[in-house]
């Protein structure tokens, strides 16, 4: 018993010992460190192929029941890379900077190419960035837009963060895009990212997401427009609170929906084993939200066929637009690779493939009612 | 008359006992002669109760007419201690109230003492709303009693033990010998015949001698005033360790869930206990663990709040000059220091101890920036929640364990304080009461999963 | 089957998301990942049929009390110190893997030896506790992690995070030819309960594996193989899933909690993990530690506190190495490392049935 109490006070000794003269390199405080919120990107202008990164640092506020706005601190610095901005950057503060809390990247809109690439490694290789931080597209530029403090903004939280994610805003023209999945798509054949686009408005006090831009590695990024927007939210992520106007003569309907579907399928064509047309289905539910018009719930098929045929024309649109400038935000790619048994070739059967590839869709909207009155 | 009496010479084993309780002052020789028969009684006036000496023993010795009558009276007696052999022993038996009668060469020991505190009283360490509103005494007799009144069982065993201390008190074990283990009976019986104590004062100290440990946290026995947890406990094969003059039982062997135990539990139906137990256990975690949490979150890796939270924290740490774990250890030593003030103090003085200590000496340490609201928040939060554990040895040790565990997340961060939480549980389950294991889990019957391990 | 060898089982199972395994599932998923993992997942349940078959004659006996009634000693001592190394070695890869991964993503600044510092007392009485509370703190461990896990689990597999469209690209590799590091690799999941050869001394009732246990040792192994190859795939993607050092980890810091707590899963990840880490390492080193001892024939010494000043020699050298070769050993070199261990896997189960074999038949006669 001595004998083991002996060893046991030994190790004791030994473990504090050591823990003494190793402690206190990594214990730091919270109030000692400084938490970013937001990372701008921006393309140099003094520095030849650098970068200017912005940091929106978010200030902790003695007592933030009583202050009114939310108080941050803006840092900026140019670099030939990311990493040594930031680096350079922690010398411009007194405290640590902490990027465990970082969860908007913006990035110039100029910058959305095979820059891309290079920072998402940055990001990825530090452990300490959240993969769930959003990117989204800046224009004018990262830094003009990080510094818009919008009025809405309530002190100790970042406004930039409530759109995205569908923690606070649900809106079906915001889309969101985590830095995973920005990775992901970027590095897969065969689907586009998309990333939100922020803007600001003339008095610099309102940010406006309701645009987004399809990244493509090669080219500059194309931008999809605010109904473009809406329409790749709700089919691809079943984003509700969608609203759509039908006119036909002079009824005028505005119509809600709350659920879509979309499923596809690949038609082969004769022969060769390549697709020759999309066959789309779209399903849409929803209730009549505002009408120019008494309405009558035995004319809601007709409404129905209203709706669908102008849904179906929209779509159309968008997805030869897609077509056209060879973008696939759908990832239509990826779900053919995913519905045949792997071959060599088969993306590039797909590549071929695809500029000529034909739509066919259908869109069903079934309306449930009239809204709460007739 | 008087020089009759002074003819009778008390016998020399009367004198010899006599002369060696001879200077206190409580001491009472008595011969009572009537015509040729004579008894001498031995006692102390201050534990015998003088009334039923009186009844029991006088009155009928000058009713009677015959010696022989007399003599096989005392002898019927229902009061009768069995005489024990060696005159220490006698004379111990006489200190603890019994009245030692000689007539001829026919000695007797009469149990008649009186025990000033023998009223059952109120628990007031384990209240509980429901089950028995009253406590054990403070006289072994009654308590047995107690016992006795809920189980009727010809198996239960009470069975007498004598300390080999200073004060010689009186222990009894009370089992129920179907369902006891032989092989623990005979380890707390080594146990308590192998103290080497000067002084047992009660329950208390003797469970802690039991322990056989001198740096042990955990209690390995358990103290109950409540009989439905003696019951309880008895039923399922435990050993109750009564100590004469002291209101509390022990319990052994224990495991670490008997002490997470209310015996409310019993009382109620099955979702509100399922409710209570989860809050006791969640209450266990957070006083154990809610300090070091924040030490590590905020110090280490403030990546676990949410932003919002983040800022909020950071901003209410503002202008605190000390690190966070030196705030955290001066909290909770002042809360502790709270705690044993107002255990102290008589009730109507301990609520203004802790409004004053609590409410104002807080806040003005947040207006003074000592310390953040947060803090506070923490603090307030680990001292509530300790006091769900119902048994307050089991609470006092994991006051203890929360400074432990505060060390190493101080030193290691967070990952240090899963670990030492890890280390807690290996050291509970390593842990043996009674060489029962004291931590582990009983999915099946208790009986089924000890008898598994045997086989 | 006793419950404990469940446990044994399932803890291996865990442990190895962070380990090597998946990466080295990645670098092959082109070159037959998925069909190598089918026939490995009926060949490690076989293993584990014929492992707790062979042991049923000797109920409450360790492998070296069996091996020293039954088999002379040049052959017994060898063996147990090549299964001891094995198991000392499958301890030190996790405490490794383990070691890094807080380096990396839990305490960045924290140096190396403080963190090895904290583990050092805690695994080191983890060692030298009695063989049964091992068992009991395994079984604790778990109920107390369960809630948190299943709810990590339910998370994964509902998360819209998770791609199932780069998932069934994966499984679109389902015809390429078999590989051998990926069948030692999955094989090794099983490896949990081979934690019997010491326990077994206190699971005195007799095992039975019949359809039923097959089939939860069959169910339990696909879904923790599902889990480990296609979660990191579909949040990942699969075309570059094989560049990332702990696709895990990446994987539960994309997963989000919107309302919870905490909103980053990856910290109930890696406290979750820490915990099953530290039970894989301990139970481990405990067996390699048991191993040892017999295989020295310490009962046989006549010194005093023989037992103890085994312990404390095994220890120090246990840590010793430990230390070394985590300070020493590269990303790089421990995944070529845990290649070669996984490799020689399967060679030295079957090497152990098969000596099960000749001890049951020696038995019998």
């Amino acid at each position: 018993m001595k004998f083991l109490s002996m060893s046991k006070w030994f190790m004791v000794v030994l473990c504090m010992s050591g823990v003494l003269l190793q402690y206190g390199c990594a214990f730091k405080d919270i109030d000692k460190r400084l938490f970013v919120s937001a990372i701008g990107i921006d393309p140099a202008e003094n520095v030849e192929n650098g970068y200017k990164v912005t940091l929106k640092v978010a200030l902790p506020f003695g007592a933030i029941k009583d202050s009114e706005r939310p108080s941050f601190a803006y840092l900026s610095r140019e670099g030939q890379s990311i990493g040594e901005a930031i680096r350079m950057l922690e010398t411009h503060v007194d405290k640590v900077l902490e990027l465990g809390h970082m969860k908007t990247i913006i990035v110039h809109e100029k910058l959305l190419r095979d820059d891309m690439q290079s920072f998402m490694d940055y990001f990825i290789r530090r452990g300490d960035i959240q993969l769930i931080a959003y990117v989204a597209g800046a224009r004018p530029s990262a830094e003009t837009i990080l510094k818009v403090e919008p009025n809405t903004e309530a002190p100790a939280s970042v406004a930039l963060i409530n759109f995205f994610g569908a923690t606070a805003n649900d809106s079906p023209y915001v889309v969101t895009t985590y830095l995973f999945q920005l990775r992901r798509d970027i590095l897969a054949d065969g689907i586009n990212p998309v990333l939100p686009l922020i803007e600001t408005n003339a008095g610099g006090d309102e940010l406006i997401v309701n645009n987004s831009v399809v990244v493509d590695g090669r080219e500059d990024p194309a931008v999809l427009s605010t109904i473009e927007t809406k329409y790749f939210n709700s089919l691809l992520k079943d984003s509700t609170g969608f609203t759509y106007l039908v006119k036909e003569g002079s009824l005028k309907l505005l119509l809600n929906f709350s659920q879509s579907k979309m499923t596809y399928q690949f038609v082969p064509s004769k022969g060769s084993g390549a697709p020759r047309a999309i066959d789309m289905h779209i399903v849409m539910k929803g209730t009549i939200g505002e009408a120019n018009k008494d309405l009558s719930i035995a004319k809601l098929d007709d409404y129905n066929s209203l709706a669908s045929k102008d849904v179906k024309q929209r779509v159309m649109h968008f997805l030869t637009k897609m077509q056209e400038e060879n973008l696939d935000p759908f990832g239509f790619g990826l779900r053919y690779r995913a519905t045949r048994l792997h071959t060599e070739d088969i993306f590039t059967t797909w590549q071929k493939a695809y500029p000529d590839i034909e739509f066919k869709v259908t869109v069903d909207v079934k309306l449930q009612g009239t809204g709460s009155i007739e | 008359m008087d020089e009759a009496t002074c003819h009778i010479e008390p016998p020399a084993y009367f004198t010899r006992l006599a002369t060696r309780l001879e200077p206190t002052a409580d001491i009472v020789k008595k011969t009572l002669k009537s015509r040729d028969r004579v008894v001498h009684l031995l006692y102390l006036k201050s534990v015998v109760d003088m009334m039923q000496l009186q009844e029991i023993v006088v009155k009928p010795f000058y009713e009677m007419s015959a010696e022989q009558n007399f003599a096989e009276y005392i002898q019927s007696l229902p009061y009768e201690t069995k005489m024990p052999t060696g005159d220490e022993e006698v004379l111990i038996e006489i200190t603890k109230g019994n009245v030692f009668v000689m007539i001829d060469k026919q000695i007797t020991l009469l149990e008649l003492k009186i025990v000033a505190a023998n009223a059952v009283q109120e628990a007031i360490m384990e209240p509980t709303i429901h089950g028995p509103q009253l406590g054990l005494s403070e006289s072994i007799e009654t308590n047995i009693n107690v016992i006795r009144q809920r189980y009727h069982k010809p198996s239960l065993i009470i069975e007498p033990m004598q300390l080999e201390d200073a004060s010689n008190r009186d222990i009894a074990l009370i089992y129920d010998e179907e369902r006891v283990k032989p092989q623990l009976l005979k380890i707390i019986r080594k146990r308590i015949l192998t103290l080497e104590v000067e002084l047992v004062q009660g329950s208390s100290d003797l469970q802690y001698y039991m322990n056989n440990k001198k740096y042990s946290l955990f209690p390995t026995s358990l103290l109950t005033e409540r009989p439905d947890r003696i019951l309880h406990n008895m039923a399922v094969g435990k050993v109750i360790i009564l100590v004469d003059g002291s209101p509390h039982a022990i319990i052994a062997p224990t495991t670490f869930f008997d002490f997470m135990l209310s015996m409310e539990d019993a009382y109620y139906s099955f979702w509100v206990v399922s409710l209570i137990r989860f809050l006791r256990y969640a209450g266990l975690f957070t006083c154990i663990m809610l300090p070091s949490i924040y030490v590590g979150v905020t110090s280490y890796t403030p990546e676990v709040l949410r932003t919002e939270l983040a800022l909020t924290v950071a901003a209410s740490r503002i202008g605190v000059p000390y690190p966070s774990f030196i705030e955290v250890f001066f909290m909770l030593i002042f809360i502790e220091l709270l705690t044993e003030a107002s255990m102290r103090l008589p009730n109507s003085i301990s609520a203004t101890a802790t409004t004053v200590g609590g409410l104002i000496l807080g806040t003005a340490a947040v207006e003074a920036a000592l310390t953040s609201n947060i803090m506070v928040i923490v603090v307030s939060l680990v001292a509530i929640s300790t006091f769900v554990i119902p048994i307050s040895e089991m609470n006092y040790a994991v006051r203890v364990c929360r400074f432990l565990l505060l060390l190493y997340t101080t030193a290691f961060g967070l990952a240090g304080m899963v670990l030492g939480m890890l280390g807690l549980l290996l050291y509970l389950v390593n842990k043996d009461s009674f060489s029962e294991p004291y931590l582990r889990m009983f999915w099946k019957n208790r009986q089924e999963e000890l008898k598994a391990d045997d086989s | 089957m006793s419950r404990f060898v469940y446990f044994l089982l399932i803890s291996n199972m865990i442990a190895n998301l962070i380990a090597a395994s998946p990466r080295i599932f990645f670098a092959k998923s082109e070159e037959g990942a998925i069909i190598t993992m089918i026939i490995a997942l009926f060949f490690g349940v076989f293993m584990n049929w014929a492992l707790i078959t062979s042991f049923k004659a000797f109920p409450g006996k360790s492998l070296p009390q069996i091996l020293s009634l039954y088999l002379s000693k040049w052959i017994t001592i060898p063996v147990l110190i090549i299964l001891g190394v094995i198991w000392y070695v499958s301890g030190l890869q996790t405490l490794i893997t383990y070691i890094d991964i807080l380096l990396r993503f839990l305490t960045p600044e924290m140096s190396v030896y403080l963190v090895i510092a904290m583990f050092i007392p805690v695994i080191t009485f983890g060692i030298i506790m009695q063989s049964r509370n091992i068992l009991f703190t395994l079984e604790l461990v778990f109920v107390l992690a369960v809630p948190a896990a299943a709810y990590y689990v339910v998370k994964l597999y509902f998360a819209e995070q998770v791609s199932w469209d780069h998932v069934a690209i994966a499984m679109t590799f389902i015809d390429n030819p078999p590989d051998y590091t990926v069948f030692s690799t999955t094989t090794y999941l099983f490896a949990g309960t081979f934690d019997i050869i010491i326990f077994n001394s206190l699971l005195k009732k007799k095992m039975t594996f019949g359809i039923k246990q097959a089939l939860i040792v069959f169910i339990l192994g696909a879904f923790a193989l599902f889990t480990t190859y296609f979660i990191p795939i579909g949040v990942l993607g699969f075309d570059q899933v094989e560049s990332t050092l702990y696709p895990w980890i990446l994987t539960s810091d994309s997963i989000r909690m919107k309302f919870g707590v905490i909103e980053r899963v990856i910290f109930i990840f890696l406290l979750l993990f820490l915990a099953i880490a530290f039970l894989n390492i301990t139970i481990h080193w405990h067996v390699a530690c048991k191993l040892f001892q017999s295989a020295f024939d310490i009962e046989q010494l006549k010194i005093k506190w023989r037992e103890k000043i085994s312990l404390v020699i095994m220890v120090v050298v246990f840590w010793s190495i430990a230390i070394y070769t985590t300070l020493k050993v590269t990303e790089y070199d421990l995944f070529l490392f845990s290649r070669y261990y996984f490799n020689f896997i399967p060679i030295v189960m079957t090497a152990l049935i098969s000596l099960m074999l000749v001890v049951n038949r020696r038995a019998k006669s």
